[in-house]
Order: C-alpha cells, then sequence, then structure tokens
C-alpha cells in the first residue's frame, strides 16, 4: 500500500513538474524514475519490461537520419521552393506551407519540422507585409495534423504502434483519412477566422515575387552529394515503413537500418551526427516509461482500468471517452507523458473489450489535442518561440481563441470517422 | 499571461532554444529583407593601424576600390597607458625616445598604407597620436561620423590560437552601430 502511494505520488509530483517546466522536463522523469527505482518499487530486473525499446529505437533511428540529412541543406532548399511556387500570393502561403509542414510532419518529428519551415515563412510575412500569426497557427495546426497521420509522425503514434503492435500501413489507414479531412477543415477554418487580413495588392505581390524569385535554393545546398543521398534514404525508409509488416521487421529495425545505411553511405562524422541526436528527449523517454512501470508494478493501472469498465459498458463509450479524455488532457500535458500513461490503462482494458479502436482514439486524442492550447504540444511551443524571438507576439489566449475551436473540431470530425469505421451508424 | 509566456519561454529553451539559434543563423547567411540587400553608402572610412595589425591583405585594397572617391583616414594610436608606465619605471628621457620610435615607425606604416590606397581611387589623410587605442577609435567613429571602420583583428594586441581577436578589437565593434570590416 505504502509502494502505492509512492508510486502515484512520485507520478503526479514529476507530471506537475512536466507542466509547469520549472525543472527540464527530462530531468523531471528522470528524478522520478531513479525515486522508484531506489525504492525498489520497480525492481532493476523488471526495467527492460518497462522500456518500450521499439519507440527508443525508431526515434534514435529516426534522430539520426534528420540530423544527417539536415546538415545537406534539404529543408531550407524544400522551404525555398515552396515560397516560390506561393508566388506571393498569401492564401498560397498559407495553403503550401500548410500542406508541406504536414507532409514532412508526417515522415518526420515534428519540432524539426517547425523550427525548420518557420524562419522560412516569418521571412515571407515580412516581406508580404501582413500579419503572420495566421500563418504560424496554422503551420502549428498542420504539424499537429500531419504528425497523426503515420506511425513516425508524432511520438505518441510510435508509442502506440509499438505497445499494440500497429503496423505503418495500420496508420496510413485508419489516421490517414481522418488526418486529409482535418487539414482541409483546419486550412477553411483559419481562413474563415483571418481572410481579413490575408489581401496584399498587386504592386506588393510584384515586388515580393522579385525577392523570392531572387532566393536562390541551390545556395541553400551546403553539400549535394548529401542533399541526394539523404533524399534517396528516406524514400526508401518511407517504402520501407510501408512493407515492414509483410517483411515481418519491426518499425525500429527500419529506422535503424535507414540511419546506418546513411551514415554509411555519406561518410558523415558518426561523433558529431550522434551528438546531435536528442538524448534529452531519449531519456526523457526512459524516465516516463520507468514512472509509468512503476503505476504497472504497483497495480494502480488495473485498479483504474477497473474502476473505468466500472462505467463503461461499450466499445464505442470508450471510444468517446479516450477520445475526448486524452484530447483535453493532451491540451494541458505534454502528449508523451499523457500517452506513456494511457498505453497500459487501454492494455488493462484488453480483458474485457475489443481495444483496437481505441488505440485509434488515443492516438487521435493524443495528437489532435495538442493543438488546443499553447503548450499542448512540443510543435506549439517552438513556433511560439520563435514567433517571440521575432517580435512576433502571439499570446497564450490568443492561440487558445483559434486552437480550442481547431482541437473541437478536428476531433469531432476524426471521432465521427472512427465511430463510422468500427461502431457503425 | 505572462506567467504562460513565462512558460513557453521556458519550454521553447529547453525544447530548441539552441537548435533555433544554429538554424536562425544559417537561414541569415541567405534570407535579407529587400532593405537589407541595398549596399550601404560609404563616404568615409577609418582604418586604424598599429604595430600589432600586420600588412593589409590585397584582397581587402580591392574591396575598398569599390568605394572609389570615399576619403580614407589612417590612423595610428600609440597607447599613452604605456608611455606613461614607461616614463615612471625608466625615466622620462627613454619614454621620450620611445615615443619618437613609434611616431617615426607610425609615419612610414601610414604613408606605406596611404600610397596603395590611393592606386584605388581613395583620397587619404594619415595622422597619429598618443591616446587609447579603443576609446579614441570609438570616438573619432561616432564624432566624425566615419560610414566603414576597418580593423585587423590583431589590432591592440596580439591574437593566439584561443583567442583569434585582440580584445581591443571586441570592445571596439562591441560600441559602435557603424558596418565594420575585420581582416
Amino acid at each position: 500500500m505504502e509502494q502505492t502511494v509512492i508510486a502515484v505520488a512520485v507520478f503526479l509530483f514529476t507530471y506537475a513538474l512536466i507542466i509547469s517546466e520549472r525543472v527540464h522536463r527530462t530531468v523531471a522523469a528522470l528524478f522520478g524514475a531513479a525515486v522508484v527505482l531506489f525504492l525498489k518499487i520497480v525492481p532493476w530486473e523488471a526495467v527492460p519490461e518497462h522500456l518500450d525499446l521499439d519507440t527508443i529505437f525508431l526515434l534514435i533511428g529516426m534522430m539520426i537520419i534528420v540530423n544527417t540529412a539536415k546538415e545537406s541543406g534539404l529543408f531550407e532548399f524544400i522551404a525555398i521552393k515552396t515560397a516560390k511556387f506561393a508566388k506571393g500570393s498569401p492564401m498560397k502561403v498559407l495553403l503550401l506551407f500548410s500542406v508541406v509542414t504536414a507532409v514532412i510532419s508526417s515522415v518526420l518529428d515534428n519540432v524539426t519540422t517547425v523550427l525548420l519551415l518557420t524562419p522560412m515563412l516569418l521571412y515571407i510575412t515580412r516581406l508580404m507585409e501582413i500579419n503572420p500569426i495566421p500563418f504560424l497557427l496554422s503551420e502549428v495546426f498542420s504539424s499537429n495534423i500531419g504528425g497523426a497521420a503515420t506511425l513516425i509522425g508524432d511520438p505518441p503514434n510510435i508509442m502506440i504502434g509499438s505497445a499494440a503492435g500497429l503496423s505503418f500501413n495500420d496508420f496510413i489507414f485508419n489516421m490517414g483519412p481522418i488526418a486529409a479531412v482535418d487539414l482541409v477543415v483546419s486550412l477553411g477554418l483559419i481562413y474563415l477566422l483571418y481572410r481579413n487580413v490575408m489581401r496584399v495588392n498587386k504592386a506588393k505581390r510584384d515586388r515580393i515575387l522579385s525577392t523570392i524569385e531572387g532566393l536562390n535554393e541551390e545556395e541553400a545546398i551546403r553539400d549535394y552529394g548529401l542533399f541526394k543521398k539523404s533524399v534517396t534514404v528516406i524514400i526508401g525508409v518511407v517504402l520501407l515503413f510501408f512493407i515492414h509488416d509483410r517483411l515481418g521487421i519491426e518499425p525500429a529495425v527500419v529506422a535503424l537500418t535507414g540511419a546506418s545505411v546513411l551514415l554509411m553511405w555519406s561518410r558523415k562524422d558518426p561523433e558529431g551526427i550522434l551528438e546531435r541526436v536528442e538524448w534529452t528527449a531519449i531519456f526523457f523517454f526512459i524516465g516516463l516509461f520507468i514512472i509509468v512501470g512503476s503505476l504497472v508494478e504497483t497495480g494502480v493501472i488495473d485498479v483504474a482500468a477497473r474502476w473505468i469498465l466500472g462505467y463503461i459498458d461499450t466499445t464505442g463509450e470508450a471510444l468517446v471517452i479516450i477520445a475526448w479524455f486524452s484530447a483535453i488532457a493532451s491540451a494541458i500535458v505534454d502528449n508523451i507523458p499523457l500517452t506513456a500513461a494511457m498505453i497500459p490503462l487501454i492494455k488493462a482494458m484488453g480483458s474485457s473489450m475489443n481495444v483496437y479502436p481505441l488505440w485509434w482514439a488515443l492516438s487521435l486524442g493524443a495528437c489532435l489535442g495538442g493543438n488546443g492550447t499553447a503548450i499542448g504540444a512540443s510543435a506549439n511551443v517552438v513556433v511560439l518561440g520563435i514567433a517571440a524571438r521575432e517580435g512576433v507576439r502571439i499570446t497564450f489566449m490568443d492561440f487558445l481563441r483559434v486552437g480550442l475551436i481547431i482541437m473541437l473540431t478536428t476531433v469531432g470530425i476524426g471521432l465521427g470517422l472512427l465511430w463510422i469505421r468500427y461502431i457503425g451508424v | 499571461m505572462d506567467i504562460f509566456s513565462r512558460l513557453i519561454q521556458r519550454k521553447f529553451r529547453n525544447i530548441a532554444g539552441e537548435r533555433y539559434e544554429k538554424i536562425a543563423r544559417r537561414y541569415r547567411e541567405f534570407l535579407l529583407l529587400p532593405e537589407e540587400l541595398v549596399l550601404p553608402e560609404i563616404n568615409s572610412i577609418l582604418i586604424p593601424i598599429d604595430r600589432f595589425s600586420g600588412e593589409i591583405p590585397s584582397e581587402l585594397y580591392e574591396t575598398l576600390s569599390a568605394y572609389s572617391g570615399a576619403s580614407v583616414t589612417v590612423v595610428y594610436v600609440s597607447e599613452k597607458r604605456t608611455l606613461s608606465l614607461i616614463e615612471q619605471t625608466l625615466g622620462k628621457e627613454e619614454a621620450e625616445k620611445l615615443r619618437r620610435a613609434k611616431m617615426d615607425f607610425a609615419g612610414r606604416l601610414s604613408r606605406e598604407i596611404a600610397s596603395r590606397l590611393e592606386k584605388y581611387g581613395l583620397r587619404v589623410e594619415t595622422k597619429h597620436f598618443l591616446g587609447s587605442k579603443s576609446d579614441d577609435v570609438i570616438k573619432l567613429m561616432e564624432n566624425e561620423n566615419f560610414d566603414l571602420l576597418i580593423l585587423s583583428r590583431s589590432y591592440g594586441s596580439e591574437v593566439t590560437r584561443t583567442s583569434p581577436v585582440s580584445p581591443v578589437v571586441l570592445k571596439i565593434v562591441q560600441h559602435l552601430e557603424r558596418p565594420v570590416i575585420i581582416y
């Protein structure tokens, strides 16, 4: 009993620290993990059971690929190309940048995507001399929506895929259509909310066009050989993801294979590349897995699952509750710790009902709930942080006013589609 | 709402602060706004020199040829504090001897640079005086409204592998808002 109380206290304290960010979230997670290990709430022999190596190695593999590809100037190249395609039209900038962000986010991590595209977006809006806020918000929403579409798009999906044994194609089939519809709807909503500020006269558009045409995307490429190799490996890895289940290999193996092939082929200094792997994120996951493991070891998860099952009779009810609970919770807590806590809960519910649709409800809520508030997802924080550094102030309330509408609409639509598919009309 | 702004900034620093700095630097290399693409008009140039400055590279002379017609002031500043210290330790006579030697060297070096600059169509004036290598250059830039400052990275002191730019140069550039070329 004493151990149960300590495990719950450590869990709540760590999550409170993560929300407040008073200390670095990785430090908070590792500290919590150290406490439960020190007190033997999670026995040392049980640690490997709780560490989800599929998730950890998939993240490491993808980080190596992205960090190597980044060196070539690939993302700056994409940003300039996108800007040129938009031809100085605010609507086209909004549309193209949102679609490109969503597509890249579905393959690479959201933080890297927005880190590399936001400076370009701010540059274009400065040229257009129009309010950058709708463009930045649309980029955030598209990144979170795009990330929801695939197994590798967002860390919660990686965790869900690994825990439930879901393949890349399962995600494409279930979450892909939802993400596509939600992207169109969110763009429509942004347009409706900000259509008055998205106007540029002909003279200004010509001036913008001539400046953008003056940008040379070739100049952004720092290493042409690496550029070609990175594109080839990324395409190869995505293709392998499509057939990994047929080949009988785990997604983590695909990512690690891609990473090692790119390192071998590019002959890049592995020390430099491995140094840039976001080890803080990896250790954040390790800490969380151990903290959530302490709840599993002490039986807290089973008790919570039984309590929930006492109120839920059907898969349909569970679908609605999990989608909305995870969406609202992930607008407040980071979606990674939320997913880490929800996964064992859904697994425990598996003894009484078909939980297959519930994984999609969790993915939907965890990925799209992040759109609700400025602190709901890492991509939101990064875009707002960059904007603040570049003199564009987007307050918590500014974000909330639009974010909440987007979150409620996109989760609602996604839930509707899941309901039609798994429960029926 | 300030609490949330601080929270967002803390989270941003922890998630991507350093990574963003690197990306922003990289973008700044090729993303310039139209007003930043306009070359500043340069009519007057200040070139402080001393015994540490070394030779001006030929590429820099070629760069300066783009400002043909501009006036250049080559100024040699001897550190007053060094001469005062010598006067206190070795006496007035030694200090005076050193001052004369410095002025002779300053004159020779300034003339040499001036003649090369004049070949590129620049109007050159030379000055040498006792003062502070950093404060007097900052004052000259501010009071005489020079458009461009050209400095050797070893102006004021020798440089090392660990400090590739002299502290005097660092102090000067931190106090100026005008364009500076460091060679």
